[in-house]
């Protein structure tokens, strides 16, 4: 039981954004930790993601004309959090990517494993009497981390020349991730907001994504009876890409990339002892991407935590 | 203790920092585009079933955005091929290849596009050939 109050401070995690499919994506895709439980030090999860997104652009010959394009992603990740200290938090991340798509009529299908990512976040602010419901509590954590090139990059494709959202396992670079997460409760009642920025570099064949912003608004509820907890959540998440770069040292920006995406999220977390599950659903709800010639689809994460 | 605040100032001056982008805008130059033809040659003869290899080197001192390759018929005016690349690059190699259905006699023009950065123009480069039954 104790540990299951323990666990009413619920500090979110980070918000990061991996770019394997960028806004990625994907698109313009993205991740991230999202709420999770404290009343463990450390966690080791498996997770799963689908994006997807279409594409219909004008042909370069005939303005009339239309080419179009589709990937749909999904992404297993093995992730979890270990307790550097009070202070300090990692987290790691190591993903394996299976996109299948089509791109004006010729079927693509790419996997493998992606970008290890890894983020250290301090705890900036918690508070040390965090299982009393009858106040108001607050936590905000902040880093930053890495993104290795460690998943498959075979140099730029069509889609990246295209503007879409890259569909390869890994992206050729090494990039930076900053962010700050906040949370503050009051009697099992909720808020997270969370932003992360990515800073991208240039990959080997001089290309270069689009820095990330990351950012969302959570409102959550704790429910909680014996061992069992249910935090159901809602709430809205904003991406923003920059344009991506065909050549970086040459400054070719290629204006028909990145943009912008609104998400409305909902979802639900379940805890049971040292064991938890995650599933969470999102609906583009406002989006201009690459010229408006991409449109996200919904995307779907669920995970399962081993707590200890 | 760490000054929220300021660190706060800290994060948005990245963010904006990081969120400035140059981009080369190098005037566009058609005239600095060249198209060197390896296939086909000017006069070529190609007959019914042939297979008529489209090649050709195109580079430019800037960014080409993308290339059209067509080949059409002179005496209607059809195209009878025609494909497009979006690209980012100061140089390509153009390889297509399209089989001659033509029973009646005509002259063919491979025709490449060439669209730059920076414009709105696009320059094209010919050359002609003939088909024989």
């Amino acid at each position: 039981m104790r540990s299951l109050l323990i666990a009413i401070f619920i500090i979110a995690g980070s918000g990061y954004y991996a770019q394997a499919c960028d806004l990625c994506g994907c698109s313009a895709s993205s991740q991230y930790m999202g709420i999770l439980p404290q009343f463990h030090k450390h966690f080791i999860g498996i997770q799963y993601q689908y994006t997807g997104f279409t594409a219909d652009q004008p042909s370069l010959m005939d303005p009339a004309g239309h080419e179009r394009a589709y990937s749909f992603n999904n992404t297993m990740q093995v992730w979890g959090r270990y307790h550097v200290s009070d202070r300090l938090q990692l987290f790691g991340f190591i993903p394996y990517h299976t996109n299948n798509g089509d791109d004006a009529g010729s079927a693509f299908k790419v996997k493998g494993i992606g970008d290890v990512s890894a983020l250290l976040n301090a705890v900036i602010i918690k508070d040390r009497n965090d299982t009393d419901f009858t106040t108001w509590h607050q936590a905000l954590l902040a880093g930053g981390g890495i993104k290795a090139s460690t998943g498959k990059y075979t140099g730029i494709t069509t889609l990246d020349e295209e503007g879409l959202p890259n569909v390869q396992a890994g992206t050729g670079s090494w990039d930076f991730i900053v962010n700050a997460n906040y949370t503050v409760r009051h009697d099992g009642v909720g808020l997270n907001a969370d932003a992360a920025y990515t800073i991208t570099t240039a990959g080997k064949a001089g290309y270069k994504y689009g820095n990330r912003l990351n950012s969302g608004l959570m409102a959550f509820y704790w429910l909680r009876k014996n061992n069992f907890s249910l935090l159901p959540q809602a709430g809205i998440r904003y991406e923003y890409s920059l344009h991506d770069y065909d050549n970086y040292s040459r400054k070719w920006l290629n204006e028909g990339s990145g943009g912008t995406i609104l998400f409305g999220t909902v979802g639900l977390q379940a805890y049971y002892k040292r064991y938890g599950a995650k599933v969470m659903y999102s609906i583009p709800v406002a989006q201009h991407y690459a010229d408006n010639d991409v449109t996200v689809k919904p995307r779907l994460e669920t995970s399962l935590f081993f707590l200890f | 203790m760490i000054n929220i605040p300021k660190s706060l100032m800290v994060f948005a001056s990245i963010l904006l920092m990081a969120s400035c982008q140059k981009k080369d805008t190098t005037p566009a130059d058609l005239s600095k585009v060249t198209v060197t033809f390896a296939s086909p040659l000017a006069g070529q003869v190609v007959h019914v079933n042939d297979t008529v290899q489209v090649s050709a080197e195109v580079s430019y001192n800037a960014e080409i955005i993308g290339v059209g390759i067509q080949i059409i018929d002179t005496a209607t005016s059809d195209v009878v091929f025609a494909e497009d690349h979006d690209l980012h690059t100061d140089h390509y190699s153009i390889d297509e290849s399209w089989v001659n259905t033509l029973t009646d006699s005509t002259v063919l023009c491979a025709k490449v596009t060439v669209f730059v950065a920076n414009s709105d123009e696009r320059t094209e480069r010919l050359t002609y050939f003939t088909a024989k039954p």
